[in-house]
């Protein structure tokens, strides 16, 4: 099913994809949500789909401004929904970094010009989460269903021309983000917190500028840089050297020495803490350290 | 920004000196898991 729905929108992609003379943007929300306190499961489905066609500016970069967002708590018994759509100079207005100074007219347009070649940008989004809680004195989730899935497809067009160093490709920018958040302990305060962008053009770029934006990737980042570091186990003569100096009694770390082993470790260039030196570093890397150190 | 170190192959022999040099390092988080071949995969999270 997923499969067919994918290529059913693919396949309507392309037929669109044939006008460069009518932009079009599509947005179309599902929510459902149900709670039985008999029962006391809860169900919560959330299904979005995001269109843009239309034309691209390749020798300019360019697409034109839409902008799509929607955010929703998809409380059980409070939910509340906030949506955005806009084209033209308002998705422009609305997606400024900044609080824009009210125009007198309309603004100055980016270079629509020059070839125009068909772009495509849309994605598809479907979540469904099942809970079923407890009936005891204190009720906690006991049960859960979860399913996610998401899809998401653009087509940039270049020019037709071959690229040159003088002459490069440019690309239309277009954006689109989810964050989601499954929260709540209970039935009554079970939630499916969820945030969408959808944009395109200057629009993007725009949004692409804003902190809560780029604050996922930041938050990716570091998520990432936190589990870089796996190493092997790597324990032997030098390590025990190491540790009885940074340890003597077996069970304190005499500070001292910790501080002329982490500067033996700087001196070596070596990366890490005391733990990595002793666990996973090189016997090589440790010697050194030992020949540094009034062992 | 915290920093995890993961030590996938530790003889069970050696988990509770890892454990402890870790602890004693400044670990603010230590996951130990067993592996199948009875070695364990220690996850030691260090703050900044």
């Amino acid at each position: 099913m997923k499969y067919f729905r994918t290529i059913a929108a693919l396949t309507s992609f392309v037929l669109l994809a044939a006008c460069t003379d009518y932009a079009t943007f599509v947005t179309a929300t599902d929510i459902g949500i149900s709670a039985d306190a008999n029962t006391q499961n809860v169900n919560i489905g959330y299904s979005r789909t995001e269109l843009f066609t239309g034309p691209g500016y390749p020798e300019q970069g360019e697409a034109p401004r839409a902008v799509g967002f929607i955010a929703s708590d998809l409380h059980v018994f409070q939910p509340h929904i906030t949506q955005l759509y806009a084209t033209g100079d308002a998705a422009e207005l609305v997606t400024f970094p900044t609080k824009p100074t009210p125009p007198t007219g309309p603004l100055e347009s980016p270079p629509y010009y020059g070839q125009r070649r068909p772009l495509v940008f849309g994605t598809g989004a479907n979540v469904g989460v099942k809970i079923g809680f407890g009936a005891g004195t204190a009720p906690v989730p006991t049960s859960i269903k979860f399913g996610y899935n998401r899809e998401e497809v653009s087509i940039i067009p270049m020019r037709r021309e071959v690229p040159t160093a003088t002459s490069q490709d440019r690309y239309a920018p277009v954006l689109a983000s989810m964050n989601m958040n499954l929260g709540g302990s209970t039935q009554a305060d079970t939630n499916l917190g969820i945030t969408q962008f959808f944009a395109t053009g200057s629009a993007a770029r725009n949004l692409a500028l804003r902190d809560d934006i780029r604050a996922y990737f930041k938050v990716q980042a570091a998520e990432a840089v936190k589990s870089a570091v796996v190493g092997k186990y790597s324990y032997d003569d030098s390590s025990k050297k190491i540790e009885a100096f940074w340890m003597p009694g077996g069970n304190n770390v005499n500070q001292t020495n910790a501080n002329k082993i982490r500067s033996c470790m700087a001196q070596n260039k070596i990366d890490g803490n005391i733990y990595e030196l002793i666990n996973i570093k090189l016997q090589t890397e440790r010697e050194k350290v030992i020949s540094c150190l009034p062992i | 920004m915290p920093r995890e170190v993961t030590i996938p192959d530790v003889p069970a022999s050696g988990v509770e000196r890892v454990t402890r040099d870790a602890r004693a390092d400044g670990a603010t988080k230590l996951v130990e898991t067993k592996n199948e071949d009875g070695t364990w995969t220690v996850v030691a999270t260090f703050p900044d």
